[in-house]
């Protein structure tokens, strides 16, 4: 032992230390335990990738439901993707790389079925769509006959419609970026750590559901609420394997409900499925999406373009719930069906509104403080805080007001504005309360006028003294 | 190739043991050895094992101790006690052995609530005799850091042996 230490050792301490090494240690470990553990490294070289599958199986019992959990919660991340890229639509940053790390590992093999509650007028109650995933390539089912296959790696993807003999060619630049930054090569790794992180985040964030049976055999269920969706996760307690999944959250006037079964992990699949090529005598259209991690001047660009959705009107809220339905009455007025397949133009609009959800996700994700209060608030209330956030290693926020200036602000300058939204209560997709107003298909022409919003220790919001002039 | 039989059966000693001295629970023990195989296996498939019996018990002191601190908490929460009351040995017996036992408990409590990773550092100093470089090498820090870490726990070893003391009698 080092000198340095050992001389201020106290005769207590070290008889608590001799304690723990000369305590008698029982024999073991028991047999089974043992035998697993052998089995896991002889039935395969060291050097060969396992199947997450086989990961699975060979982790102890009690690792086995949660990395069952794991592995089911990357796949809502997927079908989350998959419900916010279907029809055309986008999907966000942080839910890409959950996917990625996902399918890197594995393929998989499921069904998707959204429902919105109350239906609206004119569409079915439920949608069903089949999954397929294998490694970068994801593969959507749509009806008719129309199906659609994303290559992450290559940030490319393609809208195959027999009917319209024509392919969409969507290129998304910036996804092989966030792949590069967010992929892990280390699965496993990534999936110790969110198993320790489901082990340790206790009952204040996982509700352990019990256990119930499907279709005779018993699963464990969980659920948890993520960035304020709430999901729901049942899996096989003997397999380990996902049984049913739901995702809900709400917005407006209607309840969205996503719903994943029929799960099948690491299963064959024909390469042929996810062929990007394109069949003969079919028309090119080309697009593009950019995938690339959003900045404040995203932000600032579409703030502005959901005022301008909205009649120049902020949103009341940044969140998954409030953006969908904006995104959704905007659609209807330009084309009078949310559900049309949009043009290159609108597609264009609606990811400049996305990629502010994105960026207020993106902060939520790498723990910075934010606010969001815009509601109430219009586009040119020059001096009137709409979004602030500490970026990272800054000393002073950076403040976006209502005529989308941004400036530095002090800490000790900062609004207090008791309704803001920030990252503690649920959003950026905190779901809005049950729905109790009818819904509305269209927004009125002419917005009611905005509720006053006045801080409560102030007679008027104006922005606080220290802003300085507005950096841009 | 490597030979996954005979590491295992090697190690397996070491293991349970540095897995059983933090942890005196056999459920705890059985799964942090477990864990702890399964990550060396994966730690090899993406770099040459230098150690396989240095990396394993680095591992399982990481593992059990964090097992320890998971414990803690969750007696915490559960509202249960989570005091000298809760390791004090319900069996009667010789007084110096009931004392041990208490001490042993007692260690065990303080190592989980210090903070990451000197209770790590600190079992492999005391428990497994590592050096300083040894530890330094594994961990990823340098020697003098170490050092340090080790110097902070004892002083806060002492700490808490005096307040303890304080309190009539718990020891």
């Amino acid at each position: 032992m080092n000198a340095y230490d050992e001389n201020e050792l106290d005769p207590t301490v070290e008889r608590a230390i001799r304690v723990l090494k000369t305590e008698p240690v029982p024999d073991g470990p028991p047999p089974p335990v043992l035998a697993t553990v052998l089995a896991a490294g002889a039935a395969e070289t060291l050097n060969k990738h396992r199947s997450l599958r086989e990961r699975i199986t060979s982790m102890n019992r009690i690792a086995k439901v949660a990395a069952a959990s794991a592995a089911a919660a990357v796949i809502i991340a997927a079908s989350l993707v998959a419900f916010l890229v279907w029809p055309g639509g986008n999907s966000g940053g942080r839910a890409i790389a959950d996917m990625l790390k996902s399918i890197t590992a594995k393929t998989a093999k499921f069904t998707i079925t959204m429902r919105i509650e109350p239906p609206p007028p004119g569409r079915p109650p439920e949608q069903t769509r089949q999954m397929l995933v294998m490694e970068n390539l994801i593969r959507q089912e749509l009806p008719g006959g129309v199906y659609k296959v994303m290559d992450l790696k290559s940030s490319r993807s393609v809208t195959i419609i027999p009917r319209q003999k024509k392919v969409l060619v969507t290129k998304m630049p910036g996804l092989v970026q966030v792949a590069k930054d967010q992929m892990s090569d280390d699965f496993f790794g990534e999936l110790q750590r969110r198993i320790e992180e489901l082990r340790g985040s206790g009952p204040k964030d996982v509700e352990w559901l019990g256990e119930k049976d499907f279709d005779g055999r018993p699963a464990r269920g969980f659920h948890k609420r993520v960035e304020g969706i709430d999901i729901t996760v049942w899996a096989d307690t003997e397999t380990c394997l996902p049984v049913l999944m739901e995702i809900r959250y709400g917005g407006g006037a209607q309840q969205y409900r996503v719903t994943m079964s029929n799960f099948e992990l690491d299963v064959p699949l024909d390469p042929a499925l996810f062929s990007m090529a394109v069949p003969e005598g079919y028309t090119v259209e080309d697009r593009s999406m950019n995938m690339s991690p959003p900045t404040e001047a995203d932000l600032v660009t579409g703030l502005r373009q959901c005022a301008n959705m909205a009649d120049g009107a902020f949103p009341d809220r940044i969140d998954l719930s409030t953006i969908t339905e904006l995104l959704k009455k905007w659609m209807t007025q330009q084309s009078g069906n949310a559900q049309q397949s949009p043009t290159q133009e609108q597609m264009d609009t609606r990811l400049k509104v996305q990629r502010v959800l994105i960026f207020v996700m993106q902060l939520s994700g790498e723990k910075v403080d934010w606010r969001y209060a815009g509601k109430g608030v219009r586009l040119g209330d020059a001096g009137t805080p709409v979004f602030w956030y500490l970026p990272k290693g800054a000393a002073s926020y950076r403040m976006v007001c209502g005529d989308l200036t941004v400036a530095d602000v002090a800490p000790n300058a900062l609004p207090d504005i008791s309704d803001a939204q920030g990252p503690d209560d649920g959003s950026p997709s905190q779901p809005s309360p049950p729905a109790q107003a009818p819904p509305v298909p269209t927004p009125p022409a002419v917005p009611a006028p905005a509720p006053p919003r006045l801080p409560p220790q102030s007679p008027t919001r104006a922005a606080p003294p220290a802003v300085p002039a507005p950096a841009r | 190739m490597t030979d996954w039989n005979s590491i295992v059966r090697e190690n397996t000693p070491l293991v349970w043991g540095t897995a059983w001295r933090l942890l005196a629970n056999q459920a705890d023990a059985a799964d942090c050895f477990q864990e702890t195989f399964l990550a060396a296996l994966e730690v090899s498939r993406r770099q040459a094992v230098r150690s396989w019996s240095a990396l394993l018990v680095k591992i399982a002191t990481a593992r059990a101790v964090d097992r320890l601190r998971r414990r803690l908490r969750r007696r915490e929460t559960n509202g249960e006690a989570s005091g000298w009351d809760a390791i004090r040995s319900p069996r009667a017996g010789p007084v110096e052995a009931a004392q041990d036992r208490e001490l042993g408990a007692w260690l065990r409590r303080v190592l989980a609530e210090l903070p990451q990773p000197e209770g790590v550092i600190f079992s492999l100093r005391v428990l497994n005799e590592w050096s300083y470089e040894q530890i330094a090498r594994e961990i990823g820090m340098t020697a003098s850091a170490v050092g340090v870490a080790i110097h902070r726990t004892r002083a806060r070893l002492k700490e808490r042996l005096a307040s303890l003391i304080t309190r009539p009698g718990e020891v």
